[in-house]
C-alpha cells in the first residue's frame, strides 16, 4: 500500500497562486458571499500564507507558504472526531465523509494547522462556477467541514483506469490538481514509501523540514526550505 | 406524624403555590417573549446555517459553546453542594438543599442543548449512537453530561418525595399530579427508612458523576493541542469555577426568592454568611489555580501560547480579561473578607460579580486560543451576532422561567427537612456534639440539657 | 430538467464510490446545474482537447477537459513549450467567462441610451456604412490583441481604411519602440542559456509579462544555476521576491539609477569597448554626460539609492560573462518612461547586449512584429481627446478607460463620436460608451493564432474552437475580413474569412519544413541530431494535413532554432536620455506627512479584463485576508507615525478625491509609499467591490508611448 505525501519547494515557488486557483476548482469549493468572506469565512482548502517575513526592510522577504491539508501521518482531527467522519485511509490519505459530519467543528478547533474549513451556509453559486463544476467531486451541504484530500476523486479516476487496463497505478497516474498546474514544479507529489520516488527523494534534501513538525502530528506535506 | 393535622407553621412556604401575584404573569410573558425570540433565531439558523452566527475561521466555536460551558459550571451548583453539605451533616443546608438542585436541574438541560444548538448538521444527532467513537471527548462528554443529567434530576425528585406528598394530601386542582408522583408515600417508617437510604447513596453517587461532568468538559479543551488548552490543570480548574459560579448562582437565586416569597424566616443572614465564607473559600481556590496556569504559561514562554496569553493580557480580549481578574478576584476577596461588607447585599454584590466574572473567564478560555493560530493566519476580532445574543438571552429567560414554574409546582424549601430540623436534630446535633468532646456520653443527661434548654 | 437524488447517485456509480452523496433531504444536497444534463442525457465521456490561452501575451498551452463535448476544466499543456504543463489562475478560470451570465448574447445597438438587441446584418449594415462615408483620419481603432495575427489583420484593416489612427496595445509592442528610435534592432528573447545575471527595471517576470509562466521556469532554472537577479521596482512583488537584492526605487528614478550603474562601469572602464567603438554612434559625448552627471552619489541624492548598492550591482554586471537589464512595459509607466528605457539600452549597450538572444531564419512568423507594433506605438488612445475629425472608433476588447486615470476626458471624447463601435464580449467601462456592439466570441469557441519568441524558439500557438458558439457572436476577424471585401478596400484579398486569412499566413511556417508540432516532449540525444542535420521531425503530406495537426495539436515550434547574438547598432542623443532636464529637478519634494500612491497589479489580472471570474475576485485579496475591497498597504513604521492600526479602515486622500480602504501594515513596503492593488472597483458588474486606483491618480504619462504612470501620485491618509 503506497503511502501519498508531497514536498513543496519553497525555493521554486513563485507565490503565484495557481494552485489555490485550482484547487478552488477542481473540489468545486463553494464561493461564500460577499459578506462571509469578508466576516474571514472564505473558503479555501490551499492558501498562501504571506503574513510572516524574513529579515529587515528592504532585504525582507515574506516567508510565503503554499498550505493544504498536511495529511498528518498521526491527524488530530481524527483522533477527536465523535462520529468517524474524518479518517486516515490506508494509503495515508485524511479523507472526509461528508454525509456523516454533523458539524462540531471538534476537528477545526484541534487542527494545529487552521486547515479545515466549515460550510457556515450554502450560497447561490455564480452560474459560471457551477457550469464548471467538477463532476468528479459532490457538492457539500452547508453545515459540514471540508478540507483537502490530496484530490482523492484523481486517485479513484486513476485506479480505476489502471484496473481497466490490467495494470498496477504507477507514479504520475495520479497527482492532485495543485500539482499538476504549479507552472514550477514546485510540488512534488509521489509515494513515500517507495524510496525511487522522486517526493521520497525530495524528503532527504537538507532543505526538508515540516511545519510544526514538533507536535507529533507528522505531516506528510513537507516543504524545502528556500536558499537564501 | 400525621399529615392530617398539620400545623401550619411552615404555612409560607406553600404559599407560592397556591397564591400568583399579576406581577407574576408579567414576568412570565416578558420571559417567554424573550424565549420566542431566541427560539425564533434558532429557527432561522436552522434554515440558513450557522452562518447566522458571528463564528468564522478560526475561530471555530464561540458563544454557544461559551454559554455551554457556563452553564454546565452552574449547574455544579446544586448537586455538588447540597450533597457536600449533606454529606458533612451541615445542618445549616436544610433550606439550601431544594433550590440549589433545582439550579441544577435547569440549568443543565438548558447546557446540555447547547452543544446542539451548535452542531452545522443537528439533523444527524443520532449519528452520535449511531456511529458514536468513544475515542473522542465531546462522546465522553454526552455520556457525562447525560449521566449527570440523570443523577440530579432523581436526586432532586427522591428528597422532593415527602413534599409532594404534603401537597397531595392537600388536595387542590393538580391532585393527581401529586399523587402520581408521591408514589404512595405515607411516611411510614420503612419508607422513611428507605427514602434516606436513597437519598445517602444518590448524594455519594452524584458528587464523582458532578466532578467528572466538569472534568470532561475542560478535557474537551486539554485534549486538543492549541495554546491555551493543552493543559493538565484544566480538568480541576474547571471543576473549581464550576463550583465558583455554581454558589454564586444558589446565592443569587436565594436571595431573589428571599424577598420575593418572604422566606426571611426561613433564609437567615447566617446562611447568608455561611455560603459568603463558602464562595471566599472557592475564590481563593480559583484564583490559585489562575495564577498557577498563568504562570507556567508566561515562564515557560512558549512562543504560540504567548501570543494567545499577550492576546488576553494586552491584546483585543484585555478588556475582558480585566473584567474577569476585577469580578473573580478582586470584588468578592475585598467584599467577603471584610466583615462590615459581608452582609447580604454585600454577599449578592459579590456573587453577581462572580457570575459575570466566571462568563467571561469560559469567553477568555475559549475563544483566544482560536483566534491565534499557530501559523499566520490574521486574527479577527469575534463579534456576536444577534442570533447568538437572542439565543443566550432565551437561555438565561428560560431558566428563569424554569425556577417560576418549579416554585408553582413545588415549594422552594424542603419542609419536610425543615420540619426533621427542628424535630430531630437539635437532639442530635448535642449528641453529636457530645462525641467530640472528652469524657463518656451520657445520653440522659444531654437529654435532660437539651430539654432544659428549650 | 428534473433528476432524483437516487438517480444522481445510480448514475454516479461507481466512480463518486469515494463521495458517498448519502445524507439527508434532497434541498440539502446541491446537484451542479451542468452535471445534471450531460448525467442524464450523455454517456459521460471524457475527451480532452488542446487549445491556447488568450488571456495575456504568455501564449500558453492548455488541456480542455470535456464532458459529452462540453468543457468543465482547464489545465496546461505538458507539450507546450511556453508553459510546460503549468498554468496561471486567470488561465484556469478562463473557462468561466464561457459560461458567464453578463456574457452578449447578440449584437446591441443603443438607442435613446440604452442597449438593445439587433440582427448581425443591421450591424454590420450600420458598421460597413459608417466606414464607407468615414475613411481615412476619420476612423480610429483601439484593440488589445494579444493575438499577434488578430493585431496584423487590425493594422492591415485600417492601412487599407487608409487611417494611422490606430492603437494595437499588445505586452510588449510598445517596448519595441524605444529600440526603434535609439536602435536598429529589437531582441527576440533573453538568451536564458547563457545570461547569468539579470538586471530587472520593474518587470513583473513571473506575473505580468511577456510569457509570466515562461519566465517563473527560467527564473528558477537561472537562480539554480547560481546566476542571479538584481530587481529594481517600488514594490516587493512576487517576481521581486526571487531577487537577490531586491532595491526599493521609484519607477521615475530607474534612469538615474540605470545611468548611475553605466557610470560605475564607464568609470572603471569594464565596457564592451568593441561593441560600444561599432555599435555606440557618439559614444564620447555620452561617456562625457554619465561621468559628469551620473555619479553614484549623485544618484543616491536624487532617489534614495545607496551608492554602495549602484557600484555592488555596477561592478557585478560589469563582471557577468552575459548580464541583461531587462525592461518590459511596466517601465514605461512614469513620467519620463521612454526615457528610463533609453537609459537601460544604454546600459546594456556597455556590455553589448551579450544576454540577448536574436532569431536568425526571417521567414518564420513572429519576426514580423515591426510592422504592426510601429503602427501601435504612434498613435494612442490620449490623442482621442480633442481629435474632432473622428466619426468612428472601432474598439476591439480593449478596456481603455478603465486602466487609463484621464477616464473622464476619454468618456467626453468618445460621447462626441458619432459611431463608436466595440467587439468585446462583455459589457465593460469601455463598451458601455459604445453605440453598436458586435461581440466577438469567447476565447473557447473561435480560432485564432499568436507566435511568440520568447523562450529563444520561434513558437506558432494555435487556439481553436472547443465549443461550437453558444451565442449569436461573431468572430471580429471575420467581421473586418467581410468589411475589407464589402468596402473594397484592398484588391486581391487572398483569404474570405479568418480562417483562411491564418492559413495563409501559416503557410510559411508549413513551407519552413523544419520544426516540430506540439505532439512530443522536445526531442534529444539521436533525434535531436537527426533534426539538426536536416531531418523534418514531423511529417505532413500537404498543408491541409499539417493545419489539422495544428489544432489537434495545440501549434507547432522549432525546438533547435538558428539563433545569434543580438548585436543593434544604438544611437542615442543627450536629449533622449536627459530629456527636458534632469528628472529630479522638476520633481516636486514631498511635504512630511504626504505619500507616493503607488499602484500594483497582480497576476490575477491582466489590464483590468479578468475580475469578472467570480473565483478570482474573491481570490483577489486572499493573501491579505482581504476580499471584496481595495486596501492599501503601508510599511508599518510609516502607520506608527500617522497612527493608522493594522486593518482598519483609512481615507486616502489624492489630488483627485478620495476613497476609503483597510490599511494592511506590511514591511516589505516602500516607507514612502502606499500600495494599492489595481484590477477592483470595476462599474459594469451588479455590485462594485473595491475601488479603482487608477481614477485617483494623477494625469501622469510617459509622452511618447502614452503610458500612464501608475507611482508618481501623492496621497494623505487621514
Amino acid at each position: 500500500m503506497p503511502k501519498y505525501g508531497m514536498m513543496i519547494d519553497l525555493n521554486k515557488c513563485t507565490s503565484c497562486q495557481a494552485c489555490v486557483t485550482a484547487c478552488k476548482l477542481e473540489n468545486n469549493v463553494q464561493i461564500v458571499s460577499e459578506d462571509d468572506a469578508q466576516n474571514g469565512r472564505a473558503m479555501f482548502w490551499m492558501k498562501m500564507l504571506t503574513l510572516e517575513f524574513d529579515g529587515d526592510y528592504p532585504n525582507i522577504r515574506p516567508k510565503a507558504l503554499p498550505r493544504n491539508c498536511m495529511q498528518c501521518d498521526e491527524p488530530s482531527c481524527i483522533k477527536v472526531c465523535p462520529v468517524r467522519a474524518t479518517y486516515k485511509r490506508p494509503d495515508g490519505i485524511v479523507a472526509q465523509i461528508y454525509p456523516q459530519c454533523i458539524g462540531c467543528r471538534y476537528c477545526m478547533a484541534n487542527c494545529p494547522y487552521t486547515v479545515k474549513v466549515f460550510n457556515w451556509d450554502r450560497q447561490a453559486q455564480p452560474v459560471q462556477m457551477e457550469k464548471t463544476y467538477d463532476p468528479d467531486v459532490s457538492v457539500r451541504p452547508k453545515g459540514v467541514v471540508e478540507k483537502c484530500t490530496f484530490c482523492i476523486q484523481r486517485l479513484q479516476k486513476a485506479s480505476e483506469k489502471a484496473a481497466v487496463e490490467h495494470r498496477k497505478l504507477e507514479p504520475g497516474d495520479y497527482v492532485p490538481a495543485c500539482v499538476e498546474v504549479c507552472p514550477v514544479d514546485a510540488i512534488t507529489f509521489g509515494d513515500l514509501d517507495d524510496p525511487k520516488s522522486e517526493v521520497t527523494k525530495a524528503s532527504r534534501d537538507y532543505r526538508a523540514f515540516g511545519l510544526l513538525e514538533e507536535l507529533g502530528t507528522v505531516p506528510k506535506v513537507r516543504y524545502l526550505n528556500a536558499i537564501e | 406524624m400525621s399529615y392530617q393535622d398539620l400545623h401550619d407553621e411552615d404555612e409560607v412556604l406553600f404559599r407560592p403555590i397556591y397564591q400568583t401575584s399579576r406581577t407574576f404573569y408579567v414576568v412570565v410573558i416578558a420571559l417567554a417573549a424573550v424565549f420566542l425570540f431566541g427560539l425564533g433565531c434558532y429557527i432561522h439558523q436552522l434554515f440558513y446555517g450557522l452562518g447566522a452566527t458571528g463564528m468564522d475561521e478560526p475561530v471555530s466555536w464561540a458563544f454557544y459553546i461559551v454559554d455551554f460551558v457556563f452553564f454546565i459550571g452552574i449547574s455544579h451548583a446544586g448537586t455538588l453542594i447540597s450533597a457536600i453539605l449533606r454529606l458533612s451533616k451541615a445542618e445549616w443546608r436544610r433550606p439550601i438543599t431544594r433550590m440549589a438542585e433545582v439550579i441544577t436541574g435547569i440549568v443543565l438541560a438548558i447546557g446540555g442543548l447547547h452543544p446542539i444548538i451548535d452542531l452545522g448538521r443537528p439533523d444527524r444527532i443520532l449519528h452520535l449512537f449511531e456511529r458514536g467513537r468513544l475515542q473522542s471527548p465531546l462522546l465522553w462528554d454526552l455520556t457525562s453530561v447525560t449521566a449527570y443529567f440523570t443523577a440530579s434530576t432523581i436526586y432532586l425528585y427522591v428528597p422532593m418525595i415527602p413534599d409532594i406528598a404534603l401537597l397531595r394530601d392537600r388536595g387542590g386542582k393538580l391532585h393527581n399530579f401529586y399523587r402520581i408522583l408521591a408514589w404512595g408515600y405515607k411516611g411510614t417508617p420503612r419508607q422513611k427508612h428507605a427514602l434516606e437510604r436513597a437519598i445517602n447513596i444518590l448524594m455519594v453517587m452524584v458528587i464523582p458523576i458532578a466532578v467528572s461532568v466538569h472534568t470532561i468538559i475542560a478535557w474537551i479543551f486539554g485534549m486538543t493541542l492549541q495554546p491555551g488548552w493543552h493543559s493538565t490543570i484544566f480538568g480541576p480548574y474547571f471543576v473549581v469555577g464550576a463550583i465558583y459560579s455554581g454558589i454564586a448562582a444558589l446565592v443569587i437565586v436565594m436571595v431573589t426568592f428571599r424577598k420575593i416569597f418572604h422566606f426571611e424566616d426561613y433564609l437567615k443572614e447566617i446562611h447568608f454568611r455561611y455560603l459568603g465564607t463558602l464562595l471566599l473559600v472557592v475564590a481563593l481556590l480559583w484564583t490559585y489555580f489562575t495564577f498557577a496556569e498563568f504562570l507556567t504559561t508566561f515562564y515557560g514562554h512558549e512562543p504560540a501560547e504567548m501570543r494567545v496569553f499577550l492576546y488576553k493580557f494586552i491584546g483585543a480580549y484585555a478588556p475582558f480579561f480585566w473584567a474577569m481578574v476585577f469580578c473573580n478576584f478582586l470584588l468578592p476577596i475585598v467584599i467577603l473578607s471584610n466583615k462590615k461588607t459581608k452582609t447580604i447585599p454585600g454577599i449578592l454584590v459579590a456573587s453577581i460579580g462572580v457570575v459575570i466574572g466566571m462568563w467571561l473567564e469560559r469567553l477568555i478560555i475559549i475563544i483566544p486560543t482560536l483566534a491565534n493560530p499557530r501559523l499566520p493566519y490574521p486574527t479577527g476580532m469575534y463579534v456576536p451576532s444577534i442570533t447568538e445574543l437572542g439565543i443566550a438571552a432565551a437561555a438565561t429567560s428560560a431558566f428563569v422561567l424554569g425556577f417560576m414554574g418549579f416554585s408553582k409546582l413545588f415549594p422552594l424549601i424542603s419542609i419536610w427537612e425543615t420540619k426533621e430540623g427542628r424535630e430531630h436534630s437539635i437532639h442530635e446535633v448535642s449528641m453529636r456534639l457530645r462525641d467530640y468532646l472528652p469524657g463518656q456520653r451520657d445520653e440522659a443527661g444531654v437529654e435532660a440539657s437539651v430539654k432544659a434548654e428549650i | 430538467m428534473h433528476i432524483s437524488r437516487r438517480n444522481f447517485v445510480k448514475l454516479l456509480g461507481g466512480s463518486l464510490a469515494g463521495f458517498a452523496v448519502g445524507g439527508l433531504g434532497e434541498a440539502l444536497i446541491k446537484i451542479p446545474n451542468a452535471v445534471v444534463p450531460i448525467l442524464y442525457k450523455g454517456p459521460r465521456i471524457e475527451t480532452w482537447k488542446i487549445t491556447t490561452c488568450a488571456k495575456c501575451p504568455g501564449h500558453c498551452g492548455l488541456r480542455v477537459r470535456m464532458i459529452d463535448d462540453l468543457p468543465v476544466q482547464v489545465f496546461g499543456n505538458p507539450l507546450s513549450p511556453i508553459n510546460a504543463g503549468g498554468i496561471c489562475p486567470m488561465g484556469l478560470t478562463s473557462i468561466q467567462n464561457l459560461y458567464h451570465p453578463d456574457r452578449l448574447t447578440s449584437p446591441m445597438r443603443k438607442v435613446n441610451g440604452k442597449f438593445q438587441k439587433v440582427s448581425y446584418h443591421e450591424a454590420y449594415g450600420i458598421l460597413s456604412k459608417a466606414l464607407q462615408d468615414n475613411s481615412g483620419e476619420k476612423t480610429a481603432f483601439v484593440a488589445q490583441a494579444e493575438s499577434d495575427f488578430m493585431g496584423r489583420l487590425i493594422h492591415d484593416f485600417t492601412q487599407s481604411l487608409k487611417s494611422e489612427k490606430v492603437a494595437i496595445d499588445r505586452f510588449g509592442s510598445k517596448t519595441v519602440l524605444p529600440y526603434r528610435s535609439a536602435a536598429d534592432d529589437y531582441p527576440d528573447f533573453i538568451d536564458f542559456s547563457r545570461c547569468d545575471l539579470i538586471i530587472n527595471f520593474g518587470s513583473q517576470l513571473t506575473e505580468i509579462s511577456e510569457s509570466p509562466l515562461f519566465f517563473s521556469r527560467a527564473v528558477n532554472d537561472l537562480r539554480s544555476k547560481r546566476g542571479s537577479i538584481v530587481t529594481f521596482s517600488p514594490k516587493l512583488t512576487p517576481s521581486a521576491f526571487k531577487s537577490k537584492p531586491w532595491i526599493p526605487v521609484l519607477p521615475e528614478f530607474y534612469e538615474d539609477v540605470a545611468l548611475g550603474l553605466a557610470c560605475v562601469i564607464l568609470n572603471d572602464g569594464t565596457y564592451d569597448k568593441g561593441f560600444v567603438q561599432k555599435n555606440f554612434n557618439d559614444f564620447g559625448s555620452f561617456r562625457q554626460l554619465i561621468l559628469e552627471d551620473y555619479s553614484p552619489a549623485d544618484v543616491e541624492k536624487k532617489t534614495g539609492v545607496p551608492s554602495k548598492d549602484i557600484i555592488a550591482t555596477a561592478r557585478e554586471f560589469a563582471s557577468a560573462t552575459s548580464p541583461v537589464a531587462y525592461f518590459d512595459e511596466s517601465i514605461l509607466q512614469s513620467s519620463n518612461g521612454t526615457r528610463n528605457a533609453y537609459a537601460v539600452l544604454a546600459l546594456n549597450a556597455l556590455r553589448g547586449f551579450s544576454g540577448y538572444g536574436k532569431l536568425q531564419t526571417r521567414e518564420i512568423p513572429g519576426d514580423d512584429k515591426t510592422k504592426s507594433d510601429a503602427a501601435s506605438a504612434s498613435w494612442n488612445t490620449s490623442r482621442l481627446i480633442g481629435d474632432a475629425d473622428l466619426k468612428v472608433l472601432l474598439i476591439y476588447r480593449s478596456n481603455f478607460i478603465f486602466n487609463s486615470p484621464n477616464s473622464e476626458d476619454l468618456r467626453k471624447a468618445i460621447s462626441n463620436i458619432p459611431l463608436v463601435v466595440s467587439f468585446s464580449p462583455f459589457i465593460d467601462e469601455t463598451t458601455e460608451l459604445a453605440n453598436l456592439i458586435i461581440p466577438d466570441h469567447d476565447d473557447f469557441e473561435k480560432f485564432d493564432a499568436m507566435s511568440s519568441t520568447v523562450t529563444g524558439a520561434p513558437v506558432v500557438s494555435v487556439q481553436r474552437p472547443v465549443v461550437k458558439p453558444f451565442y449569436a457572436t461573431t468572430h471580429t476577424g471575420d467581421v473586418l475580413i467581410s468589411l475589407m471585401h464589402d468596402l473594397n478596400l484592398s484588391k486581391d484579398l487572398p483569404y474570405g474569412n479568418y480562417v483562411d486569412y491564418l492559413r495563409a499566413n501559416l503557410k510559411p511556417v508549413y513551407k519552413h519544413g523544419k520544426g516540430m508540432l506540439m505532439a512530443q516532449k522536445k526531442p534529444t540525444g539521436l533525434e535531436k541530431s537527426l533534426h539538426e542535420a536536416g531531418w523534418q521531425l514531423t511529417s505532413y503530406s500537404d498543408f491541409d494535413e499539417f493545419w489539422d495537426q495544428m489544432l489537434k495539436y495545440g501549434g507547432w515550434w522549432d525546438p533547435f532554432p538558428k539563433v545569434e547574438q543580438f548585436s543593434p547598432t544604438l544611437s542615442l542623443s543627450a536629449s533622449q536620455l536627459t530629456g527636458k532636464g534632469s528628472a529630479s529637478s522638476e520633481k516636486k519634494t514631498h511635504d512630511a506627512d504626504s505619500l507616493t500612491l503607488n499602484i500594483f497589479s497582480k497576476n490575477l489580472d491582466y489590464k483590468g479584463n479578468m475580475l469578472r471570474n467570480a473565483a478570482l475576485t474573491e481570490q483577489f485579496g486572499v493573501e491579505r485576508d482581504v476580499y471584496y475591497d481595495t486596501w492599501i498597504e503601508i510599511n508599518p513604521n510609516t502607520a506608527k507615525k500617522l497612527s493608522v492600526g493594522d486593518r482598519t479602515k483609512v481615507r486616502v486622500q489624492t489630488r483627485r478625491g478620495s476613497f476609503v480602504a483597510t490599511a494592511i501594515h506590511n514591511p516589505t513596503v516602500v516607507p514612502s509609499n502606499i500600495d494599492v492593488p489595481f484590477g477592483l472597483g470595476h462599474k459594469f458588474t451588479e455590485k462594485k467591490y473595491g475601488i479603482n486606483p487608477i481614477d485617483y491618480a494623477d494625469y501622469v504619462f510617459d509622452e511618447a508611448t502614452g503610458t500612464p504612470s501608475l507611482s508618481e501620485t501623492s496621497v494623505k491618509i487621514e
